[in-house]
């Protein structure tokens, strides 16, 4: 079990789950936990010999019932596949998942919020390369998601509809668009080639979605990860971060702030992308000002970054 | 922090006492919230024994969901693609 404690010179919540320091750490590609079960071979953690997309509890939570939830979410069978590698269909089926997931850990009472998010590359601290996600189920409102809310009130309205009229109106750090979503790098990207992937109608989760438009989020987001691998024509590592509506009735994480149903019109579900990698072989460290003074300071202008990121996302089409 | 260390604070711990400045350290995870139990069952669920034992399949938009339990007692779901393909 984890234990919870507040940092107060930070105002923030610390999870310790030092049983998670034992946990499998980049095993041989044939003792890969997330492969099937096959005949003759080893036991892994999907006891059967093929599955398509499969959700089952973290071995070593952070967080575990009755204080949240802790998930792995493996996207296919195929070892060596991605997500910007699966058919559409596959991509299309797992936002369907993540839809499920959202909906039945967050009617759970001890979850506040669930986060769905993906992990890619040794750089940012994968330590299974099989192609898979996870999902937490918070037992509070973490600070992200909750500055996205203050900044909702900031603003007097939706702040990511209000951003991406500006990014549409500008026009510069737009690198891919559909019918139902647009991709953009926003204004005051913190990584180089910082990628935020947005539904044009206002939706605070994907349960507000329809069928058309979870099939056109799943094209832009495999476009745009297709387009990170072709840019340095190598795998991109990336944190890859799902942010929808809070689940805890509240809508800032203060009791009784708002009615549970105007939370439930908070938020706006997105998608955040986290590429570590300024250059084809340099990554972005967060040293003494980001950590210590949590101030970013980059070495590339996004609309710069832009033009070559829209270029990778049409090469790789 | 050396394994040494580690290992020290896996050794079972006795329960801590209650803190002497309420709101500070340490502060319980989600306080009293409701319990509530994990997808897929209690531990007491007939259903939860084996990873062999499988409720019937549900149905989610596109998807059929196959809830099974892991020799251990962990939850697993299988999603496929609905055969009808709707």
């Amino acid at each position: 079990m984890s234990e919870l404690r507040f940092n107060e010179l930070r105002d923030e919540q610390v999870v310790y789950a030092i049983h998670r320091q034992e946990r499998t750490f980049l095993p041989a590609r044939d003792h890969c936990p997330l492969c099937p079960t096959r005949p003759g071979g080893p036991q892994t953690e999907i006891p059967f010999p093929k599955f398509e997309i499969v959700v089952f509890d973290n071995r070593f939570p952070a967080f575990e019932a009755p204080h949240g939830a802790a998930e792995v979410l493996v996207y296919t069978d195929d070892h060596d596949a991605s997500f910007a590698t699966l058919a559409p269909e596959r991509a299309e089926a797992l936002l369907w998942v993540w839809r499920q997931r959202y909906e039945e850990l967050g009617a759970r009472a001890d979850i506040d919020y669930v986060f769905i998010f993906e992990n890619r590359g040794v750089e940012v601290g994968v330590t299974l390369h099989h192609p898979h996600g996870q999902i937490y189920g918070y037992p509070f409102l973490p600070p992200v998601p909750a500055l996205e809310l203050a900044a909702d009130r900031r603003l007097g309205g939706c702040a990511p509809c209000a951003l991406l009229r500006r990014e549409m109106a500008d026009g510069r750090r737009v690198v891919y668009e559909n019918d139902s979503a647009v991709a953009y790098l926003p204004y005051a990207a913190r990584w180089a080639f910082e990628a935020h992937v947005t539904l044009r109608e206002h939706r605070p989760s994907l349960l507000d979605c329809g069928s058309d438009e979870l099939r056109l989020l799943a094209a832009a987001l495999q476009a745009l990860a297709r387009g990170y691998d072709s840019l340095f024509e190598r795998p991109m590592p990336y944190v890859m971060a799902v942010h929808q509506a809070p689940t805890d009735g509240r809508a800032d994480g203060a009791p009784g702030a708002r009615s549970a149903a105007a939370a439930a019109r908070a938020g706006h579900l997105h998608v955040e992308f986290y590429p570590p990698l300024r250059t084809a072989d340099k990554l972005k460290y967060l040293a003494g000002s980001e950590q210590g003074a949590g101030t970013f300071i980059s070495d590339t202008l996004p609309e710069e970054s832009a033009v070559l990121l829209r270029e990778a996302i049409l090469r790789a089409a | 922090m050396p394994r040494s260390a580690v290992a020290q604070l896996n050794v079972p711990r006795p329960p801590r006492e209650a803190p002497a400045e309420a709101g500070l350290y340490p502060r319980d995870m989600a306080g009293n919230r409701a319990e509530s139990s994990p997808p897929g069952g209690s531990e007491s669920d007939p259903d939860a024994q084996q990873g062999e034992q499988r409720r019937p399949p549900e149905r989610y938009g596109p998807l059929e969901l196959m809830r099974t339990r892991k020799d251990d007692g962990r939850a697993l779901i299988l999603y496929s693609r609905s055969k009808d393909g709707t």
